[in-house]
């Protein structure tokens, strides 16, 4: 009953105010490469009203009968002004001109932010990516959100990003769309998107719109390039330790093009010696020399089709896929091991407009992740023929159907659809070859779930009045694993008070629900971490979200100002139990704990987009705390990412058209490890003393910061265009700690990237 | 070049300069952890135990860490351990426990971390027990545990068969050899909830030795227990509350009249200070395990108090 009122309440106001003179509807796209132009924003010159553009490019404005002319406008583009002649029902598709040659560096533009109606929204435009010093110099998108305020990272390099004191499993990552389970290559040291095929990232920290689902604290939603419809273009890159091409091209101009991507490690190619070291460097080989690695490789590719067939349908296909392998063991003996896993992920999607204004996507997608590890006697390293002994896997599948429709009806922008996910999850297989060996102890395993989950959503953005817009909407879900219904009601509320023109107060509120939860070392950054599913036993997480906060623009100069203060309560966080870990062979539903978290503090945020100069500086406090009753005898303790300081520091300074320098500064607290502060007697066993630790996470490693610097070049021939990055991550070779070991002699600081300069040569055609 | 922007290279160089002065100056790692030990307090550890043997308490120091000078780890200690120790039946005073420096029930000698306090009153089944120990420094420490009842064993059924010889042991020179297998019931009780301890001891020259051990290759169990501490099964009553658990084992027969067996009806704390031993032995050889803290149920303080019934069983 409370639902309907609720419906009702949101639906009443688009009967009572539809009284639109004319929509005008259509694309906004790149005029050379016919691109989607995400976010551009199309506003009405007399009334200054405007609408944003949703992920494919798509628009559509309701204007009244003073209406004179709609503006076009995107950060890097010259505007577009299109003269209203007669007041009528228009498709229109723009196309924006590149107002120079420079490329504008843009963090979440201010133009964007201000009108939003989202709280703790930030846009990253693919150049943003590029101009970015990053390890080992390789653009890299989830590395790159971490200097955004309320964004920080898990370990050195490694083990995902925390939002708002979050758990990294508590972000949802979708590429066009579907999910990715685990975005990282090389031990966490780069994600798995090729930034070359990315077309923008959107990161929601706050309010989280209702057609996102399934995850308690962010969502990073990356649309990837459909492909140039107007020329054959390309870029490679030769690079340390990895080489990529893009190639994309219109199969039929302007209505058909194509985009190809494909990246390879270039580690497994060096010399042995070198080889270790980079092992050794990235921690793919332990650090005491014991480990060996015998081979390692990654790869990702990323393919794209689309369709034009008319101005009101468009057809992509899309696939994407990535794996990395690494084999190694003891030096002298033939005991190895080799881990594997990748991700999969192919999907449809068919955009269509009904109208005038109204717009239906349907997408259908597979994804799919998989880890396996293989532990056993080999004969003269050959992994395939000879292996005898013990593997692990775990996998993760996705079938899903969804539509999304955008409706604007007068004052109102209404979205809303629905999805129907099936998941097939095995996530804790064993099977052993030893059978017939005395080495036998450990029993096979499989325990597979498929579960299923339909949920539909609506989203009506309107304006109260002429200065406050309010953002609401609800998700509803029903689950159903292990014979057991989970539904669920998430109520989504956002409002934006404009008291003037370049200043925007925002109050938001989200209550998020989730159904995956993931096992994890949290430090180890390995693949090891195991994706479950809510069951009988384990119920879905539930969180609550409230965000105040303001933007202000400084209008003409580019800057823009952000501040937002939040505080979360989440319940069903799962954990290990004490003493447990992916390494031990108990069910999974045994060796985990079910508990409560918290998390509060407060955002700022400085963004300069226009000009030869732009960055951005963040600074983030934040507490985060988790309870357990089963964990620390029941009190709360400080969650194992808590870093209550994060400051950041962003430069980029485009000389001309051929060089440009970048640089950030990166500081964070140092997170809660649990250390033994003493020993105690084990009175049954004399010889033994028992480490004794007053509280989880009692200790606080040294405080974690870094310089990274860039220079790049780029230089335009007539068909090709060359250019070199060079740069030096971690400049001053700060020490910062990767892990504590905890040994016999005491305490030993694990270290893991000091100063690192790279080279990278660019090809763009 | 223009010298618009010479002048701007000019700028941004002096700065980056300027920016990597400052912060490699602070580069160095001077303080490893930002906590040392002079912040933490020692803490005293109670440990101990009631039983139909005898009654037994241990009170030590913690050696709080040195994470600066570690060859130094001990150097802070408690000096004064001393203590009154009482020991309390369902509420009422039950006895006072006498320190004592010779060897703890377990063959250890005292040394100069510990104090042990001990009495020879037998307890009684059913009934609670709480223990205090008074510190002058450390104030008050207490725990509680409750007793159970003591184990029922009754034999059920005992086979002899031949299997195969343990090699190592060089009293056995045949290849197959003839061995026992005996089959035990406990009767467990229905209205609580119980916790068992099994060891066995055997001895093959009781002509040469009173001494009776635990010989895990002579005395094969053929139950699966998930739990041992030391090779001693460790369980509960959870799977057969209020029937009769069969345990089940062989033993060769030449060594057949010197063995016997010890089954210990726990109370509820001595079996989950097993359990967490067990569990920290695992964790400690796991370096992605989450960190475990070791059972203890004594509140101003740190450790264990515990009890059990012990009965022997010669089948």
């Amino acid at each position: 009953m409370r639902l309907i009122c609720y419906l009702t309440l949101l639906l009443l106001p688009i009967c009572l105010t539809a009284q639109n003179s004319c929509k005008i509807s259509g694309h906004v796209r790149d005029a050379s490469s016919f691109e989607a132009l995400i976010g551009a924003y199309v506003i009405d010159t007399i009334n200054n009203k405007g609408v944003t553009t949703n992920e494919f490019g798509y628009f559509s404005i309701n204007l009244p009968e003073n209406a004179k002319s709609l503006k076009v406008t995107y950060v890097g583009y010259k505007p577009f002004i299109f003269e209203i002649k007669e007041i009528t029902d228009t498709v229109i598709d723009v196309k924006l001109e590149i107002e120079n040659n420079l490329d504008e560096i843009i963090i979440s533009s201010g133009y964007d932010r201000v009108n939003s109606t989202y709280a703790g929204v930030e846009t990253l435009s693919a150049k943003t990516l590029e101009g970015m010093p990053v390890v080992l110099g390789e653009p890299d998108i989830t590395k790159t959100i971490t200097l955004l305020p309320g964004v920080t990272f898990g370990t050195e390099s490694t083990a995902g990003y925390i939002v708002r004191g979050g758990s990294p499993d508590q972000n949802l990552i979708l590429i066009d769309g579907a999910p990715i389970y685990n975005p990282y290559h090389m031990h966490g040291f780069f994600s798995v998107f090729n930034s070359d095929a990315i077309n923008s990232a959107r990161i929601y920290k706050g309010s989280i719109p209702s057609k996102y689902g399934g995850r308690l604290s962010s969502v990073l939603d990356i649309q990837m390039k459909e492909g140039n419809a107007q020329k054959l273009s390309g870029k490679i890159k030769i690079g340390l330790e990895s080489s990529k091409i893009l190639i994309e091209g219109p199969i039929v101009k302007e209505r058909t093009s194509f985009l190809l991507t494909a990246r390879r490690s270039m580690i497994d190619t060096y010399p042995g010696f070198l080889q270790n070291n980079i092992a050794l460097l990235t921690g793919m080989a332990e650090a005491s020399g014991r480990m060996n690695l015998d081979n390692y490789w990654f790869y990702d590719m990323n393919g794209k089709i689309n369709h034009r067939f008319s101005s009101r349908d468009k057809l992509f296909i899309n696939f994407y896929m990535s794996e990395d392998n690494y084999s190694g063991g003891f030096e002298r003996d033939l005991l190895r091991e080799t881990l594997s896993w990748g991700n999969g992920v192919s999907s449809v999607r068919w955009n269509h407009v009904f109208g005038n204004n109204l717009f239906g996507n349907l997408t259908i997608y597979h994804s799919k992740y998989k880890y396996r590890s293989q532990k056993g006697l080999y004969t003269n390293l050959d992994y395939d023929n000879l292996f005898k002994g013990l593997t692990y896997s775990s996998d993760i599948s996705d079938y899903s159907l969804k539509l999304d429709f955008n409706y604007s009806l007068g004052n109102h922008k209404l979205k809303f659809g629905g999805q129907y996910l099936i998941q097939e999850l095995n996530p804790d297989v064993i099977s052993n070859s030893l059978n017939d060996t005395p080495q036998n102890t450990i029993p096979e395993k499989e325990i597979k779930y498929i579960t299923h989950q339909g949920s539909i959503y609506i989203e009506d953005e309107f304006n109260i009045s002429t200065k406050t817009t309010l953002n609401a909407g609800a998700r509803l879900s029903i689950y159903n694993a292990d014979k057991t219904y989970y539904p669920s009601f998430e109520p989504r509320a956002s409002v934006n008070y404009k008291p003037q023109e370049n200043l925007a107060i925002k109050l938001s509120y989200a209550h998020m629900v989730q159904h995956l939860h993931l096992l994890s070392d949290n430090w180890s950054g390995l693949p090891s971490d195991i994706w479950v599913p809510s069951t009988r036993e384990v119920r879905p997480e539930r969180g609550n979200q409230v965000s105040l906060g303001f933007d202000y623009d400084f209008i003409g100069t580019g800057i823009n100002f952000s501040a937002d203060a939040f505080a979360k309560n989440m319940t069903g966080v799962v954990d290990y139990e004490e003493g447990m870990s992916h390494a031990q062979n108990t069910n999974w539903e045994n060796s985990l704990v079910v508990g409560k978290g918290k998390a509060y503090g407060y955002e700022v945020g400085l963004r300069k987009n226009q000009g030869s100069f732009s960055g951005l500086i963040s600074y983030t406090w934040a507490k985060s705390l988790r309870q357990f009753d089963e964990l620390n005898r029941g009190n709360e303790f400080p969650y194992v990412y808590d870093r209550n300081h994060n400051f950041n520091i962003a430069l980029m300074y485009r000389f001309n058209e051929k060089y440009s320098m970048g640089a950030n500064w990166v500081f964070a607290s140092g997170h809660p490890v649990t250390i033994a502060e003493q020993y105690v007697t084990n009175y049954l066993q004399y010889n033994e003393d028992i480490k004794y630790f007053s509280s989880l996470n009692n200790f606080r490693l040294p405080n974690y910061h870094r310089l990274d610097w860039s220079l790049n070049y780029m230089k335009s021939h007539k068909k090709v265009d060359f250019g070199w990055t060079l740069g030096v991550y971690n400049m001053y070779n700060r020490q910062n700690t990767y892990y504590i070991n905890d040994g016999v002699e005491g305490l030993a600081n694990i270290t893991l990237l000091g100063i690192l300069p790279y080279f990278n040569l660019k090809m763009r055609f | 070049m223009k010298k618009s922007i010479r002048t701007s290279i000019g700028r941004v160089i002096f700065f980056w300069v300027v920016l990597f002065i400052t912060f490699s100056s602070c580069s160095k790692v001077d303080q490893f952890l930002e906590h040392y030990p002079k912040e933490i307090e020692p803490i005293l550890n109670l440990s101990g135990f009631v039983s139909n043997d005898s009654i037994f308490i241990c009170l030590s120091e913690s050696i709080v860490r040195d994470f600066v000078n570690t060859d130094n780890a001990a150097d802070i200690r408690v000096t004064d351990y001393s203590a009154v120790v009482t020991l309390f039946e369902n509420g009422k005073f039950f006895c006072t426990l006498d320190s004592t420096s010779v060897y703890n029930p377990y063959g250890h000698y005292k040394n100069d971390r510990m104090n042990y306090y001990v009495s020879h009153k037998a307890i009684n089944e059913n009934k609670t027990y709480r223990v205090e120990a008074v510190h002058d420094k450390y104030g008050v420490l207490s725990a509680e545990t409750k007793i159970n009842e003591a184990p029922v064993l009754k034999l059920q059924d005992s086979t002899g068969y031949e299997c195969e010889a343990i090699p190592s042991y060089y009293a056995i020179k045949d290849t197959v050899v003839r061995a026992i297998r005996y089959k035990i019931n406990l009767e467990d009780r229905v209205e609580t909830q119980d916790f068992y301890r099994i060891t066995r001891q055997t001895n093959a020259h009781p002509h040469l030795s009173d001494k009776y051990r635990d010989y895990e290759n002579w005395f094969m169990f053929e139950n699966i227990y998930d739990n041992l501490y030391y090779g001693t099964p460790i369980f509960n009553d959870f799977t057969f509350n209020g029937r009769v658990h069969d345990i089940n084992y062989s033993i060769f027969e030449v060594l057949n009249p010197y063995h016997y067996l010890e089954v210990y009806s726990l109370s509820e704390d001595f079996y989950n200070y097993y359990l967490s031993l067990i569990k920290y032995a695992e964790a400690e050889s796991d370096p992605f395990s989450k960190p475990m803290a070791v059972y203890s149920n004594v509140s101003n303080g740190f450790g264990f108090f515990g009890g059990y019934i012990r009965k022997e069983f010669k089948p």
